[in-house]
């Protein structure tokens, strides 16, 4: 009946225009919901949580913050952190979003070919549609240039992953070759994303300076403070009595005591408020037992030259001294003993048929470590020998058996097991050689963001534009549809309104015409709304791959169709009482 | 003619819906023009972004450029870790380009130049790679990329037996010809392809609002000739013929579309200055002053032919229709 009264030629043409016309509004809905969503929340990888970012920064790919702050907060029950690098770059002139990744676990997950490497190194994991689009299989070495600095790194496809999210249109690395790309320096990354605190409390905690007072017996040496990163923060001399305050940003401490070519860890705190300590342990005295005969005498000197008396008991030498390091005499030998804690040594250790082992030590960044204090302990805690050495290389000879080595370089402290015969062994101490000092006022201006004002810094950074006008453009663009549907509308009404004339002159009324006429149309109306959805997704997807900074525009469907059905039902409902009020006239 | 100044003299006085028709195309060709402005708006500002951005200094590519030095780039997992291992007949020019400190000799013949992040690998000078005893010449103290890394000969790279992928390094710009692998900084060539795409984006923008615009002007044309089929019939009964009649529809649709465009083209450069003044004013967004350049002529131009053909054909197929 209704398309009788309607006439079917006119009906077609009515469907095929209001076809191509929501299709289109819909394409351009889908273009501009895709920037402003779908690549401003990939830029950071960002779904939820709050953002850490520098304060000033123009985006994510500019920004500056503390690595220390995201390994302090992993540290607090319930709060996860992780710091990313994102560093934009182009590879045969394509655009490139590579992301510094401090825990791959999420990449490894999602691996299609290859595999994600354990450890830091020269590697690299393209997702998906990065490698389709760039072309790049596994095992491919790709050479990136920094975006800032004359540097290229040349890196290894291991592996090509999907996540199902932006990030399949970008490429990781670990995150000391993302902070190489970015120009940052050590210590540093793009962003932390936080998960479980809430984004004024996250805020108020980063950028506040908080007061850490140390009380102290008066000792000889000094109490210094590392970062998570073991970064020495602050050193305070031991030497002066009273109680000492010193300012820091939040994070989680270690205080060392430290003497010369002597550390102990004296407790590790986090700082989340004004705190007071007690320092009175390297005050104590510690006990150390000689395996010597009573005949032998062994003497103890302090680094001062001062004489340690001994007292021979079951058995053997005791001493009782403060941490630091000894001189010992015995049997015609002078032998260096550490003294951090109840400490045995036996002279007669290295005896009969020696073998020989290389203990190599270093920096984290590979550096030179330079004159340091070696320990051999036996695994049952007896200290076998202890000696200075100048350079990176140690070699040492010692009876076949298993050893653990110790490597006091104040404030770093760091032990490797090894046997003998064998390879010897690599010790790494935990911190770089020369790092950089941050200074107070980078904490100052970190601010916590929601992922929707991390994103719209990085478009307007991007395009010029934000996702105000982004909006403001997409409303502009859903009137001028809605004029174009109900253009449409009306020229169907037109095209049957002889028809509706004579209904009108049988009798119907207002509601029989709406039951009649309107009702089918808004059945049409509703059906090309979801066709012309469908359809705008996949002429976005096959004919219009269009992207930002490398980033495809992902279509989004169910937003698309819900705005397609938004437009044809507001297009109808002003059509229809656009009519009404005419007829009524 | 006379005909045409009738038909146009009803249309001025508002028949035939023609203010919605001028509205409508002024508003879409509106928005055409303010993207289209912004979009030459920002292509100028990246262009001017694109040479004040740092040049790059070093170029990498798969095909020999000028001036360029020849790598052999091979990796190679040693101990758990996975080494990148570069060897070059140059590796003097190499270690230059890559603005590397070394400390000690360059390979020669059998020897290796190791990254710091390896010293601990090679004991007592030496280092074992597939069975092989390499002595290292030296360390590779910066940048810290190459802790991982090393250098040697390509005649080393051959006994090690490791297959290797050829790579040019140069110094921009001898090697300006093509799109290299890489360049850095590549902060020149990342706005460039930003920019690139963004233009691409807002052009495809622009031909969905000209194809909505034309599909909607057809509709309206129909529309309209079908409000003012009493007129025409009139027309007809005074002796019009159906010739007369859609060259006058013709012109008509031809005003129509040079008056909507016009207006469109006014209200698209105030209403892109005033939204781009406004959010400079309340969120501290830089101005973007609206472009009219050449390639805005265009658009006006495809705007204008296509609202007025598609105006046409609606016009006279609610003429046809009507029957008259």
């Amino acid at each position: 009946m209704a398309f009788r009264i309607l006439r079917t030629r006119a009906l077609l043409g009515f469907c095929l225009a209001l076809l191509a016309s929501l299709t289109m509004a819909d394409l351009a809905f889908a273009l501009l919901y895709g920037i402003s969503k779908g690549l401003g929340s990939s830029l950071g990888g960002f779904e939820g949580g709050v953002v850490i970012l520098q304060g000033g920064a123009k985006s994510v790919h500019t920004s500056r913050v503390p690595l220390s702050i995201a390994e302090s907060l992993r540290r607090i029950p319930g709060v996860e952190a992780q710091a990313v690098t994102l560093s934009p770059t182009t590879l045969y002139g394509r655009p490139l979003t590579v992301r510094g990744v401090m825990d791959m676990g999420e990449y490894a997950g999602g691996m299609v070919e290859g595999e994600a490497p354990k450890g830091s190194g020269p590697w690299i994991l393209l997702g998906e549609e990065a490698s389709r689009s760039l072309g790049l299989r596994v095992g491919s070495i790709i050479a990136l240039g920094s975006p800032s600095t004359p540097r290229t790194v040349l890196l290894r496809v291991s592996g090509i992953y999907r996540l199902g999210d932006m990030r399949d249109y970008e490429a990781a690395v670990p995150l000391g070759v993302g902070a190489e790309l970015s120009g940052l320096p050590w210590g540093m990354a793009s962003a932390i994303r936080v998960e479980g605190m809430a984004r004024e409390e996250l805020e108020k905690l980063v950028k506040t300076q908080y007061s850490l007072t140390i009380a102290h017996e008066t000792m000889r040496g000094y109490i210094t403070i590392l970062d998570p990163l073991n970064v020495q923060v602050a050193t305070l001399s031991a030497e002066k009595p009273g109680p000492k305050t010193i300012q820091l940003p939040f994070g989680y401490y270690t205080i060392i005591y430290r003497d010369s070519y002597i550390s102990a860890n004296l407790t590790s705190l986090m700082l989340m408020g004004d705190t007071s300590i007690n320092l009175s342990q390297p005050g104590n005295l510690q006990r150390l037992r000689v395996e010597a005969g009573e005949d032998q005498r062994p003497i103890l000197r302090g680094g001062d030259g001062k004489l340690i008396p001994g007292v021979w008991t079951e058995g053997s030498w005791l001493f009782e001294a403060p941490i630091g390091l000894y001189t010992l005499e015995v049997g015609g030998r002078e032998h260096l003993i550490p003294l951090m804690g109840e400490t045995t040594f036996n002279p007669k250790a290295i005896g009969g048929e020696l073998g020989r082992a290389e203990i190599r030590v270093q920096w984290q960044d590979g550096s030179e470590v330079k004159d340091y204090l070696i320990s051999i302990w036996r695994p049952d805690g007896t200290l076998v020998a202890s000696s200075r050495s100048p350079g990176t290389h140690t070699f040492i000879e010692l009876p076949p058996g298993e050893y653990e080595a110790e490597v006091s370089k104040p404030p770093y402290l760091a032990r490797a097991r090894f046997k003998i015969p064998g390879d010897g062994v690599n010790i790494v101490l935990p911190a770089v050689s020369n790092p950089g000092r941050i200074t107070p006022s980078l904490y100052q201006q970190l601010r916590a963001l929601s992922p929707i004002e991390a994103s719209s810094a990085t478009i307007t950074s991007l395009l010029g534009v934000t996702t105000t006008s982004l909006t403001a453009v997409t409303a502009l663009l859903t009137i001028l549809s809605a004029i174009s549907v109900i253009t449409i509308h009306r020229g169907l009404m037109r095209s049957a309104e002889d028809n509706i004339e004579v209904l009108r002159a049988l009798g119907a009324g207002r509601r029989q015409l709406l039951r009649m006429v309107w009702a089918k149309i808004l059945g049409l109306d509703l059906a090309f709304g979801l066709a012309s959805a469908n359809l705008a997704s996949l002429i976005q997807r096959q004919l219009l791959p269009v992207s930002i900074l490398g980033y495809g525009i992902q279509p989004s469907p169910f937003q698309t169709t819900i705005y397609s059905m938004i437009l044809a039902t507001a297009s109808w409902l002003i059509s229809t009482r656009h009519r009404g009020e005419e007829w009524e006239g | 003619m006379s005909l045409t100044a009738s038909i146009l003299s009803i249309a001025s006085r508002g028949e035939l819906k023609v203010g919605f028709m001028i509205l409508t195309i002024s508003l879409f060709t509106g928005l055409v023009v303010a993207v289209e402005a912004m979009a030459q708006s920002y292509a100028r500002e990246s262009a001017a972004l694109r040479e004040i951005s740092r040049m790059a200094e070093v170029k990498v590519d798969t095909s020999p450029m000028g001036g360029a030095v020849r790598v052999y780039a091979s990796t190679l997992d040693l101990e758990g870790r996975t080494l990148m291992i570069l060897a070059s007949e140059d590796p003097g020019s190499l270690i230059n380009l890559e603005g590397a400190r070394v400390e000690g000799g360059l390979p020669g013949d059998g020897e290796l130049l190791v990254g710091l992040g390896l010293r601990t690998l090679a004991g007592e000078g030496v280092l074992k790679i597939m069975g092989l005893p390499l002595r290292v010449s030296g360390y590779i103290s910066s940048p810290a990329h190459l802790a991982s890394s090393i250098i040697t000969t390509p005649e080393t790279l051959r006994k090690i037996g490791l297959e290797a992928t050829t790579l040019y390094y140069a110094k921009a710009p001898a090697g300006a010809e093509g799109v290299p692998m890489a360049e850095a900084p590549s902060s020149s060539s990342l706005v460039g392809a930003v920019t690139g795409e963004a233009l691409s984006t807002l052009s495809i923008l622009g031909h969905i609002l000209t194809a909505m615009l034309a599909v909607t002007c057809a509709v309206q044309g129909y529309n309209s000739s079908q409000e003012g089929r009493r007129a025409f019939r009139v027309y007809s009964s005074l002796g019009a013929s159906r010739r007369m009649m859609a060259c006058s529809l013709i012109i008509l649709s031809l005003t129509l579309s040079l008056a909507g465009v016009t207006l469109g083209y006014a209200l698209g450069l105030a209403g892109s200055a005033i939204i781009s003044s406004t959010l400079s004013l309340a969120l501290g967004l830089p101005y973007v002053k609206p472009l009219a350049g050449v390639e805005l002529l265009r658009w006006l131009g495809t705007s204008y032919a296509l609202s007025s053909t598609a105006l046409s054909i609606g016009l006279l197929k609610g003429y046809r229709v009507d029957g008259v």
